[in-house]
């Protein structure tokens, strides 16, 4: 599990997280939502030790975060976007993924899932975006880490990879572990979500199941629930 | 150190591949079969090479670094999420861009020697030019990297990495030739000494004259310079300063890394 402890973050004068408590846990897919500049994003770059909070604690596992970076280890985060060497081929920079995990791991099953045998030898920069992203895919579940940090995951895919991806989310939520989705657009992916973090201006607004969303909300509609949520805490403030 | 060879190694590998370090390259391998064309005298061919050096090698240095860092930023940030110590990632990230750089220019340097061998008179004073601009490669790469950790803004990064430039290879000497215009009654040649002293590119000027013992590419600070360092002693110091100039910037980068929100 990862606990989030009475994190607060502040840049500049913009104090982007205020008192944050959260849990993220195993065996579940979590959504971290929320409006640009909600905080949800620094968030997730406390958890992956980019960015430091400027008091509070994050556990994983129960072990402070801030004791060294082999906690990392049992992360496999996916960043929005796959700027990765461009001189170098994608069987290279999943290599260099390999080597810095100090991991033999076997990429071929995923390059199979995702349909990229005749593109992984080429230079980064000559692949499409999706199968850029693909790659970016492949170095995050490759290592069958504990927990996956998916960062707006289904940008760029065509419908038949986001299918595949979803796939491979299922499958790992079925192996126990824990993947932590942020995205925009609730509705690509909240079908296959358990739980479902709601951020606004760094204030946690719903952290519940999704059904809970539902009942609170009296709306189907996922959309149209944050929303009524959203509206509802524009007038309390 | 095994954490830092994973991370120069896979930077080295792209830097390499890139068409700019090609450019780099043949630039000073066209430039040097020119000059050995024009004029056959080693000496003579030696002092333009160093001239260029100290021009365009802090420039490329500054540019490909400034460039290579804003395009990698969100891989070094996939890089920070895993188990790897930050400052690993920013020493291999240095050597990676440096090395590079430094090969660009010794195989650019060289071949055009190597093809003329049969004039070649002095090998310390080759071993110096090549010292002279790997250890310029190592400062403004160092500096730059520095510049980029501190500014997010790619124009602002870009323009103060220029200005630096502008700054140590063109406009340092004019202004300190304007000072010893303005205060030529006074004593100043400690002054000139420790101006020199604090600015790499005349360090690595100075040294490179003080070898050639010729007066074509002096400034005033290089003669001020010469005057007081023209001895065994003086190439020392000049090695022991270029080694502090090329330590520092790349330590307080570490340190500004190790400690920064990405």
């Amino acid at each position: 599990m990862i606990k989030i402890d009475n994190i607060n973050k502040h840049y500049g004068k913009n104090h982007v997280l205020k008192n944050t408590n959260l849990d993220i846990y195993s065996d579940k897919v979590t959504i971290l939502s929320g409006p640009n500049g909600s905080g949800k994003t620094t968030l997730v770059k406390l958890i992956l030790g980019i960015v430091f909070p400027d008091n509070g604690a994050i556990y994983l596992d129960g072990e402070n975060i801030n004791a060294g970076v082999h906690y990392k280890n049992k992360i496999g985060y996916m960043p929005q976007m796959p700027n990765f060497p461009e001189n170098l081929t994608g069987n290279e920079i999943l290599n260099i993924c390999k080597k810095l995990r100090n991991s033999e791991v076997d990429f071929t099953e995923y390059i199979k899932h995702f349909r990229l045998e005749n593109h992984i030898n080429k230079p980064f920069k000559t692949l499409s975006g999706g199968n850029k992203q693909k790659i970016n895919l492949i170095q995050a579940f490759g290592f069958n880490s504990d927990y996956l940090i998916l960062d707006e995951p289904t940008v760029s895919l065509d419908p038949v990879s986001r299918l595949a991806l979803k796939e491979l989310i299922i499958k790992k939520k079925n192996e126990g572990k824990s993947i932590l989705i942020i995205t925009h657009i609730l509705s690509e992916i909240i079908d296959i979500a358990d739980k479902l973090i709601y951020l606004v201006e760094g204030n946690t607004l719903f952290d519940g199941q999704i059904h809970e969303l539902n009942t609170i909300t009296q709306s189907e509609n996922y959309d149209i629930a944050i929303s009524q949520l959203t509206h509802q805490y524009e007038r309390n403030i | 150190m095994k954490e830092i060879y994973k991370i120069f190694k896979y930077s080295i590998a792209d830097i390499t591949r890139s068409r700019w370090l090609l450019a780099y390259l043949l630039f000073y391998l066209a430039f040097g079969l020119i000059l050995f064309y024009l004029d056959n005298d080693f000496g003579k061919v030696l002092i333009s090479i160093s001239n260029i050096i100290i021009y365009i090698t802090p420039l490329v240095s500054i540019v490909y670094t400034t460039i290579y860092y804003y395009n990698s930023q969100h891989f070094i940030e996939l890089l920070l999420t895993m188990p790897i110590q930050r400052k690993s990632i920013i020493y291999g990230i240095y050597f990676g861009i440096s090395l590079a750089l430094s090969l660009g220019l010794m195989v650019g340097i060289n071949i055009p020697i190597l093809l003329n061998l049969q004039y070649v008179d002095s090998i310390s004073s080759l071993v110096l030019l090549n010292m002279s601009g790997i250890a310029l490669t190592f400062i403004f790469t160092g500096i730059s990297l520095l510049i980029v950790l501190k500014n997010e803004n790619r124009i602002i990064g870009f323009g103060l990495g220029i200005v630096l430039w502008l700054f140590a290879s063109v406009l340092y000497d004019a202004l300190i030739l304007s000072m010893i215009i303005l205060l030529k009654d006074y004593p100043l040649d400690n002054m000139i000494l420790i101006t020199t002293i604090i600015n790499p590119v005349d360090l690595a000027r100075v040294s490179v004259i003080l070898n050639f013992e010729s007066a074509a590419v002096l400034g005033y600070t290089g003669l001020v310079f010469r005057n007081y360092f023209s001895t065994s002693l003086g190439l020392i110091i000049s090695i022991v300063l270029m080694l502090i100039w090329t330590a520092s910037p790349i330590l307080f980068t570490k340190r500004i890394f190790t400690k920064k929100d990405f």
